[in-house]
């Protein structure tokens, strides 16, 4: 045998294992000649002493957990939202929602964690909607692909957020609870309301329970009562106080999808924004009234309901679907 | 142990995903990929939790990183195993310290060519037969073994001065 087949069991001597036969042949090799033993020593030395191979990295466990943990959980809300109940694997979501996809709180043994000054980092992808629970008790419900970062400071509980978010806010009034949105600052005394931001353009705060006050860019506060709504268009900085007319409008979080008498094309209209789908009405020259409550509804459910009350057909294509009314009655 | 509660998870965390990290980052030799792939796998785990054998969960978990380390590296680009012409680097390290060395042979093995660094990796910390190994990554024994020992040879030239004063001291 020539050196290299004898380095090959040396190889193979630290890789794997050796017949009793090539540990013979081996071992007298090495007892013929000097050269021989240092060389099957300068070898096992080598693979020894890599040991430590990449061991020293630095890991943040607690940034991976909560990676983890938020992953977990996020199964849990995307069962309430259509369709995709698919993970995509954390190495083929782009790097900008890596990137912002920090802190979601699942469990509550996370909010042991929390000193004062941290920042708390939320997000959500399409479809996907995510329950948060604040270490103040608040509970917010972040509407999908927003973004929402809290952190206690200066006895303030701040709130960023770009999206659209309901707020469940507990009530302190030593601390206040103050949400900005898109240059807008949005302050809340113990209150249940809806932040919608998803527009830069136009922040609508829908409030349902307690009061806020709103400011925009030119930081003039007006104070907001149940039942109402504001629209703040920022490019005119101009605020507008109206009534919340639509129940429907956060359909998103509660589930819930109510009609009474309403228009045909405002029905289709909540639809459209409801189910994240495309439907073209044809009323024909008729007048349509409708009236039903759902529940969690799936889109073929309301359909459904549509067939029985109109005389109708319906076109499908991927991505719109065209409904013609013959008659209403 | 057994996985029932996110709580299990986390015990099981706490214990397996260093280490399940180092071997995937030698693996990939690349640390984010390597925790992505880790807790991929783990998110896979708990979803099998109710399947898996109480006593071989650690074990297993190791063998599904590595699995999926090996698949990754699969899919990034074909196998080819560069050719060499047996020019090995030559420096004189006698003044360096421990930690130094350690540093160094990190440095070593990184720079080795890709292939051949995952086979050395697989064979020395994943400890898979040549066999295994060449089935996984669909290349012969003998150019396992050749890749092995080219790894060894380039870092026995990096510890040569050393060796000498490390092993006769």
């Amino acid at each position: 045998m020539n050196q290299d087949q004898y380095i090959s069991l040396i190889i193979k001597q630290l890789s794997e294992s050796l017949s009793a036969e090539e540990e013979k042949q081996l071992s007298e090799w090495v007892s013929t000649d000097i050269a021989n033993s240092k060389l099957k020593d300068k070898l096992v030395a080598s693979w020894d002493k890599t040991d430590h191979y990449k061991e020293d990295i630095f890991i943040d466990e607690e940034d991976a957990w909560s990676n983890i943990s938020a992953e977990l959980n996020s199964d849990a809300s995307k069962a309430t939202s259509p369709a995709n109940t698919k993970i995509i694997p954390f190495w083929k979501r782009p790097l900008s929602i890596a990137a912002s996809f920090l802190v979601l709180i699942a469990c509550s043994w996370f909010l042991l964690s929390y000193s004062n000054g941290q920042t708390v980092n939320y997000s959500t992808n399409t479809k996907e909607t995510l329950d948060i629970t604040l270490p103040d008790g608040s509970l917010i419900n972040l509407n999908e692909n927003s973004q929402l970062a809290y952190v206690e400071e200066d006895g303030k509980r701040n709130v960023n957020l770009r999206g659209e978010a309901f707020f469940d806010v507990s009530h302190d009034a030593a601390s206040p609870f103050v949400v900005k949105s898109n240059n807008t600052s949005t302050t809340v005394l113990g209150t249940q309301f809806n932040i919608n931001g998803t527009s830069t353009s136009v922040t609508e705060v829908s409030l349902f329970e307690g009061k806020v006050s709103f400011s925009g860019a030119d930081e003039e506060s007006t104070i907001l009562l149940p039942g109402n709504m504001i629209r703040y268009a920022r490019t005119q900085n101009k605020t507008e106080l109206i009534p919340i007319k639509d129940e429907n409008s956060i359909a998103w979080k509660t589930k819930e999808l109510k009609f009474k008498d309403d228009k045909l094309e405002e029905v289709v209209k909540t639809l459209e924004t409801y189910f994240d789908k495309k439907i073209e009405l044809k009323l024909n020259g008729n007048t349509c009234a409708f009236t039903s409550n759902f529940k969690d509804p799936e889109y073929n459910e309301v359909i459904e309901v549509f067939n029985f009350t109109y005389d109708m057909s319906i076109e499908s294509s991927n991505n719109s679907d065209i409904i013609n009314i013959k008659d209403c009655k | 142990m057994k996985i029932e509660t996110q709580k299990d998870l986390r015990n099981f965390f706490n214990s397996n995903y260093r280490n399940a990290v180092i071997s995937a980052h030698r693996i990939l030799n690349d640390k984010s990929e390597a925790e992505d792939a880790v807790q991929d796998t783990l998110i896979k785990l708990w979803e099998n939790r109710t399947q898996l054998k109480e006593d071989t969960i650690g074990a297993y978990f190791a063998t599904m990183v590595r699995n999926r380390c090996i698949d990754i590296l699969r899919k990034k680009k074909p196998i080819i195993i560069e050719i060499d012409d047996g020019q090995l680097p030559t420096e004189d390290h006698s003044q360096m310290e421990h930690e130094e060395l350690k540093a160094k042979i990190n440095a070593t093995i990184d720079s080795l060519p890709d292939r051949c660094r995952e086979v050395f990796v697989l064979s020395r910390f994943e400890k898979l037969s040549h066999k295994e190994i060449s089935e996984s990554m669909g290349i012969s024994t003998k150019t396992v073994e050749n890749q092995i020992t080219k790894a060894l040879k380039v870092i026995s030239s990096t510890l040569i001065s050393i060796l000498f004063l490390l092993f006769f001291n």
